[in-house]
């Protein structure tokens, strides 16, 4: 092995690599090419001397060429593949590109822990072009075994001279997916390649010296003038050996790993819970790997022993590394440093998974930036999955809500091989509502599986709400600080006096412990503690004269910052960039495009950073790279690159430190906006507009520093404008934050003026910017179509029905503004009809509804008609939506906007013209306010009292005076069905589980006729509840083909139903008594890992789905009896539910 | 069933599927090589003890797939994997050599590969037998007619995939492709002459050549497979030897690798290997001390030496 084949070796453990294929590939090792071989013998050809392969155009021409492809395809399949491919294809490449034609090449990259993704043309545009564990494969020139015209390979000189555009386009992504730190690998590339040696430089004079590695050399290759050229300038490394060789040499010199990804081991995709270990499906690792880790026995596995030295060396590198994926191999070895708070956490996450009921609340670790929450939320990860007891998944804040899909998937598949519970630590710092919902989520779907999430510190009603808040402190214990001593002296003796230092006790100690650290330990023994308490002592000083806005929250957090955190790089003679009205060198500028947005925790793509500093390629990124300590270099699980700070308290410091205003900071983020573009037309996939949204948000109203950007939100919405209208990225997604924007800060303008603050801008920018967010939602929603992205069309929905509400609201104060005012509020509720119809399940469109419909009626600026109507409806949506459902922090609010949508209306009495009016023109508004003036559904109590029921009976006697007024208004109708429902069942619709219904042939009869009624007339905003209180009661009436066809359409439209609910068996087939009816059947079918199977009923002629499982005390094979058991109803569907399931609960009554 | 057959019928089925085998292939490739050949392990006794049974066959088949038929058995197997993608074939091939490093050598439980040739084997043995720790005569022998049935069917795969290629238009391509492998395949013996050739040029004729290939052989092995066709084969497999013999023979530094991180204030890392390289190379010059050596090391750093 030369040095250059060892630097190879030592490249590709930094970075990713691609590979490029040239068409000789069949003859490596032999001195023909089988291929060519055998087409010369079947047609009788010469091999042309130029161009091997051009042998192609002659054969067809004799037999056809649809002939001769079939013929070709067909032998190419008859070869055996060289030795070498198969040792490429061993390792983890991020890419593979090849001139070659045959369906070998590709098909041979296929592993147990890698699938393949083929890509002909120019049409299919990756998602994740560098995934490593879905590895893309890209026919330059078309393959054997495709049909359609631009996917097979061409067969005539004209197809080829056509092809070959298409080729030099599609090896132009190579740069693009290796990225500046990337390796090219070429190998079996012949001067005589289809992919010619012009097409080749034109590659690699792209890339950086260094970069492109081609093996097999010969003397003619670097013959050719241009080749030598690149070879002497490095922009082609050539190898003699071949890529086998140095590569399976690499390997057994441990230098490099085949057969598995570099950073991952022989254990991948092995699980270990409930006392066993299994290996996940592919398909499931694949989709789930993209987003999330599961710690499997890999991450789990013991690391190789190391030195004094290199444990120093290796603690240093596990202290500096960027927030977001853990470095499991570190917390293997110890290198975290445990708080007190994480005995708490990991007490409060095993007593979830033994509670026997679905969880559906997640465990929360909240604190301020710097405590420690990452690291804990990986350790207690780690330390769990070490138990071997549950499957454990970690996910940092990068992936998205996305991810909770292929989370379910995986988890749905654990239970399945006999895992308990599974532990999902989501460290995603997302508001506490985003992991209640996802706790919800699982649960609806039946997962047993505990949410941990990580948040900023919650206010103490936040906190005290639940307890499964866990406090991460800002201060270290006496007792976290002496152990703290300890543990560093593990590393190095000397190093335990670095607790003598102030700043131990706070925890913000801990991050910044990288920069206190020396990179080697013999400089630590070289008295480098007494150097640092001199330091500190002579910056403590000089932070004491600091601006305010420059302080950081320790005298150590400013030492560090100002001593080494921005070194003079020396690249001061490069352009400076001027940002609101400052001018920064080229580091100091890439510095604030990567440390405003790392504050928050975001990384930036790579090429969005490129695209900002307006670099062509990637020149000077590694090297700058290389010698900025601050910016980390990571990827994604996709394969993208992205640049990261190494925590988020580093960049805050940062940012406020070099950039000083907020203005400079927006303007910053602007730049990154401005660059995002859309998925089609780049390499990184969606992560592009991921980011701008997730930076947007975290700037905006709903981010950590709501009140701190507000006066910038103008600027920032600026950029999405201009993105939109300068650089054509129209993404409703993006336009929904641009339009939020511009409301929030109206919103906070308005509020601000009357408290005699002088308005920033003329009076009337606010009504501009609000009026503008409704034009931005209505194209956002233009660009949706109605039958698809119904949640993204809710919130664009809802979002526009709130702009128009706070027109309204702005209004309040204008003159002669009335008229306009209800103009806006009816424009408003119309809007919230669509978002209440799309997303039947969401509260808020129902607040949005509740405080624009308040508003207008502290006003009273609508006809006392109208307003009775506004009323009904408020009150109604409030009556359909069951705060069971929702998630715990909307919850209050829920009830805050009842309470004072209550006390609002408490007063309003209809007057008899008033109802006259609502009956003249066909509303129903006067008899719903009357009739629920005798009963309120909602104030109806579990245990429902006599005189409850003689409120039902009185109200329900009132609307049946008014036939024709209730049955066309869905309002009357909802009242009418929940209180009829609730005087005859004695509780509200899916109040509890496995309830019997105590109702008569003909009760339900009118039941099926109110919920027929209802289901006619539309807008009734619960079309699932309703489908399966139908299908319930075509159940009890004998109609039994109707009912399962019925439920069929429940579980279809399942989706929409959010929380246990979903799952939960809420009732069982009754009788008339309200006792559960007995059924027997045999078992028709069971599938064959015994997890699903159904069952003939005789009773009702057809079978009936049941879970093995739940029978487990009885012999289940076809045919054979289970004895007695209970229909049950869920939105899953009609499932036979074992008798003592019901038991318990009715000997407790 | 697989009960209703007894072992010992099934395994005179496996070897009269072998010689089929190796007739076929005699018959098919020009240099008349067998698929597998002679093996000198005693055919199993299949009807004694169960579990002493199960782990001879497993054995034996190992010698047959992965020594004596090595080539061959991969060349058919992995040829053309579009048509004939991984299946019963390749598990059959896997939990053999996982059988055969589970019965034969300590399992090292926090080895990464060890952990996972466990898996392969105790998922075999609960599908095979319902438990993944067999330990009674039942559990072997019901075992012992899985392994046997498997052989069985590899076997048939085997023959399908070599009458495939003799009807094939182009049989005479694919066997050339078949013998060009087997050209670089060098047995055993051949590498024991070029051990003790070598090692008596270079003057270490006391050499145990069968002890030298032991430890080195497999290397070598992988290492012919790749060369190319147009490569002198025995000059790289001197080469190969050559190298291994001198790096062997070369001195023991007098420092270590501790030492000049602590010289020269450096952390682990590929910096700490060169340097190590460029002590090989000055102690080889003129052995010295280690205090001299690391001072002739940091002269030649900084362009003084």
């Amino acid at each position: 092995m030369t040095d250059e084949d060892e630097r190879f070796l030592e490249q590709l453990s930094r970075g990713p690599a691609g590979l490029f294929i040239g068409q000789r590939h069949l003859a490596l090792g032999s001195s023909r090419d089988p291929l060519i071989d055998l087409i010369t013998r079947k047609y009788d050809v010469r091999e042309p001397a130029a161009r091997p392969y051009d042998i192609l155009f002659d054969a067809a021409s004799i037999t056809g060429q649809d002939a001769f492809l079939d013929w070709l395809d067909t032998k190419v399949r008859s070869l055996a593949l060289p030795e070498q491919v198969d040792v490429l294809g061993q390792y983890g490449w991020a890419g593979v590109w090849s001139s070659a034609i045959d369906p070998l090449w590709a098909d041979s990259f296929e592993s147990w822990w890698r699938e393949v993704q083929k890509v002909f043309s120019e049409a299919y545009r990756p998602p994740d072009p560098r995934n490593r564990r879905r590895l893309h494969c890209t026919y330059l020139f078309g393959c054997t075994n495709r049909t359609e015209p631009q996917e097979r390979p061409p067969l005539t000189r004209l197809e080829y001279l056509r092809r070959r555009t298409v080729a030099q386009s599609l090896s132009r992504r190579i740069p693009d997916t290796l990225g500046p730190i990337g390796t090219l690998a070429i190998e079996a590339y012949g001067l005589d390649d289809w992919f010619s040696i012009e097409d080749l430089i034109g590659l690699v004079a792209q890339m950086q010296p260094r970069q492109c590695h081609l093996f097999s050399a010969s003397e003619a290759h670097v013959a050719v003038p241009e080749m030598s050229e690149l070879a002497s300038s490095s922009l082609v490394v050539v190898h003699e050996s071949s890529l086998a060789q140095v590569l399976a040499d690499g390997s057994r010199s441990g230098l490099v790993a085949l057969g598995v990804p570099a950073e991952e081991g022989d254990l991948q995709r092995l699980v270990s819970f409930g006392g066993r270990t299994v290996s996940v499906p592919r398909d499931l690792w694949v989709s789930l790997s993209s987003t999330a880790h599961l710690l499997d026995e890999a991450t789990l596995s013991e690391p190789s022993p190391l030195s004094m030295d290199a444990r120093y060396g290796r603690f240093r590198q596990f202290l500096g590394a960027a927030e977001g994926r853990p470095d499991w191999e570190g917390l293997a070895r110890g290198y975290a440093f445990s708080r007190d708070f994480e005995g708490n956490l990991e007490q409060r996450v095993q007593v979830s998974t033994g509670q026997r009921r679905l969880p559906d609340r997640p465990v929360i670790l909240h604190g301020a930036t710097g405590t420690g929450k990452t690291t804990a939320l990986a350790s207690l990860a780690f330390r769990l999955a070490r138990s071997r007891q549950y499957p454990v998944i970690f996910i940092d804040r990068r992936a998205g809500f996305a991810a909770q899909d292929a989370v379910d998937r995986l988890c749905q598949w654990a239970e399945d091989e006999g895992a308990p519970s599974s532990v999902v630590i989501w460290d995603g710092m997302f508001e506490l509502e985003g992991y209640e919902s996802l706790a919800r989520f699982f649960a609806s779907r039946g997962r047993r599986i505990i949410v941990v999430g990580s948040t900023y510190r919650l206010p103490e009603r936040l906190a005290r709400r639940g307890p499964d808040a866990v406090l991460a402190p800002g201060e270290l214990t006496h007792e976290e600080v002496s152990r703290l001593g300890e543990f560093l002296g593990e590393f190095d003796q000397s190093l335990r006096q670095l607790t003598r230092l102030g700043a131990g006790f706070d925890s913000t100690f801990l991050v910044f412990l990288y920069r206190l650290l020396p990179a080697t330990r013999t400089a630590v023994r070289e008295g480098v503690v007494r150097e640092l308490e001199r330091v500190e002592q002579a910056i403590y000083e000089r932070a004491k004269a600091a601006q305010p806005e420059y302080e950081p929250r320790t005298a150590l957090g400013q030492a560090l910052l100002d001593a080494g955190l921005l070194p003079d790089l020396g690249f001061d003679r490069a352009a400076t960039v001027e940002i609101a009205g400052d001018e920064y060198s080229a580091v100091a500028d890439l510095m604030g495009l990567v440390m405003v947005p790392a504050q928050f925790g975001l990384a930036v793509p790579l090429e969005i950073l490129l695209r900002a500093t307006g670099q062509v390629g990637y020149a000077n990124v590694p090297k700058l790279l290389d010698e900025l300590d601050l910016v980390r270099w990571t990827e994604d699980r996709s394969g993208n690159f992205l640049l990261a700070a190494r925590s988020r308290l580093e960049a805050q410091l940062i940012v406020r430190a070099r950039l000083g205003t907020l203005a400079a900071e927006v303007a910053y983020a602007a730049r990154l906006l401005l660059e995002i573009q859309e998925h089609d037309l780049i390499g990184s996939g969606s992560a592009e507009v991921d980011f701008a949204i997730e930076l947007v948000r975290a700037l905006g109203a709903q981010g950590p520093a709501r009140d701190r950007y507000y006066p910038e939100y103008p600027a920032i919405a600026d950029a999405l404008r201009l993105l939109r209208e300068s650089r054509g990225v129209t993404n409703p997604r993006l336009m929904l934050q641009e339009a939020n924007l511009l409301r929030e800060w109206a919103i906070k303008q308005q509020r601000r003026l009357p408290q005699g603050i002088e308005p920033e801008l003329p009076p009337a920018a606010p009504s501009t910017a609000l009026v503008e967010a409704t034009n931005i939602l209505a194209s956002a929603l233009e660009l949706v179509p109605p039958n698809r992205g119904a949640g993204l069309r809710s919130r664009l929905h809802v979002e526009l029905a709130s702009t128009l509400a706070s027109r309204a609201q702005a209004l309040a104060s204008a003159d002669d503004a009335d008229e306009e005012r209800v103009r806006l509020f009816r424009e408003a509720r119309n809007v919230i009809l669509g978002a209440r119809s799309e997303d039947q399940e969401s509260y808020y469109p129902i607040d949005v509804l509740a405080w624009a419909t308040r508003d207008v009626l502290r006003g009273g600026l609508l006809p006392v008609s109208e307003q009775a109507d506004a009323i009904a409806e408020v009150l109604s949506a409030f009556e359909l939506t069951d705060p069971i459902d929702m998630d715990p922090s909307q919850v209050d609010r829920y009830h805050e906007r009842r309470q004072q949508f209550a006390e609002l209306v408490g007063d309003f009495s209809l007057a008899d013209e008033a109802f006259s009016a609502l009956a003249a023109r066909g509303s129903g508004a006067g008899v719903y306010l009357r009739a629920r003036g005798l009963a309120d559904p909602l104030a109806v109590t579990s245990e429902m009292s006599s005189s409850d029921a003689q409120g039902i009976e009185r109200a329900l006697t009132y609307l049946a005076e008014y036939p024709q007024l209730v049955s066309a208004d869905a309002r009357c109708l909802n009242l009418e069905l929940d209180l009829w429902w609730m005087l005859h069942t004695g509780q509200r619709a899916f109040a509890s589980e496995r309830y019997c219904l105590p109702l008569k042939r003909e009760e339900w009869e009118r039941a099926l006729s109110m919920i027929r009624q209802l289901e006619l007339l539309g807008h009734n905003y619960r079309e699932v509840q309703l489908l399966f209180l139908r299908g319930l009661a075509e159940f009890h009436l004998g109609d039994f083909n109707g009912s399962f066809g019925t439920f069929k359409e429940v579980e279809r439209r399942s989706e929409e139903v959010r929380g246990r609910r979903r799952i939960v068996r809420s009732y069982v087939a009754s009788t008339s008594a309200g006792r559960p009816a007995v059924y027997r059947g045999t078992v028709a079918w069971i599938s064959g890992d015994r997890r699903r199977g159904e069952v003939y009923v005789d009773d009702l002629r057809r079978r009936v789905s049941f879970i093995p499982t739940e029978f487990s005390n009885r012999e289940l094979v076809s045919g054979a009896n289970i004895g007695e058991f209970h229909i049950g109803f869920n939105f899953l569907g009609i499932i036979v539910d074992p008798v003592a399931y019901l038991r318990p609960r009715r000997e407790t009554e | 069933m697989a009960s209703e057959t007894t072992a010992s019928s099934r395994l005179m089925d496996v070897v009269r599927r072998r010689e089929q085998l190796d007739t076929f292939t005699q018959l098919l490739l020009p240099s008349a090589s067998r698929l597998f050949g002679g093996v000198s392990l005693p055919l199993p006794d299949v009807d004694g003890g169960p579990e002493l049974a199960f782990l001879r066959t497993a054995s034996w088949l190992y010698v047959h797939y992965f020594e004596a038929g090595r080539v061959g058995v991969r060349f058919l197997v992995r040829r053309n994997v579009t048509a004939s993608p991984p299946g019963h074939g390749d598990e059959h091939l896997n939990v053999v050599n996982a059988l055969r490093t589970w019965t034969q050598h300590n399992i090292d439980f926090l080895s990464a590969h060890d952990a996972r040739l466990t898996e392969v084997t105790t998922a075999w043995f609960e599908k095979g037998c319902g438990t993944r720790l067999p330990r009674t005569d039942s559990h072997w022998a019901l075992l012992l007619q899985t392994l046997l049935v498997e052989a069985q069917a590899f076997l048939d795969r085997l023959l399908d995939l070599v009458t495939s290629i003799e009807r094939d238009d182009d049989c005479a391509v694919i066997c050339e492709q078949w013998e060009a492998r087997l050209k670089r395949d060098w047995p055993a013996h051949r590498f024991h002459e070029l051990i003790s050739v070598v090692a008596a040029d270079i003057g270490r004729a006391a050499l145990d050549p069968v002890a030298f290939h032991n430890r080195h052989g497999g290397s070598y092995r992988d290492a012919l497979r790749l060369l190319s066709e147009d490569c002198d084969i025995d000059v790289e497999a001197r080469k190969l030897v050559e190298r291994t013999l001198l790096a062997e023979s070369d001195d023991v530094l007098p420092i270590t690798g501790l030492e000049v991180m602590a010289s020269f204030g450096i952390p682990p890392g590929p910096d700490v290997g060169r340097l190590l390289e460029v002590g090989r190379r000055l102690y080889r010059e003129q052995p010295c001390t280690a205090d001299v050596l690391l001072q002739r090391m940091a002269d030649t750093r900084t362009g003084a030496g």
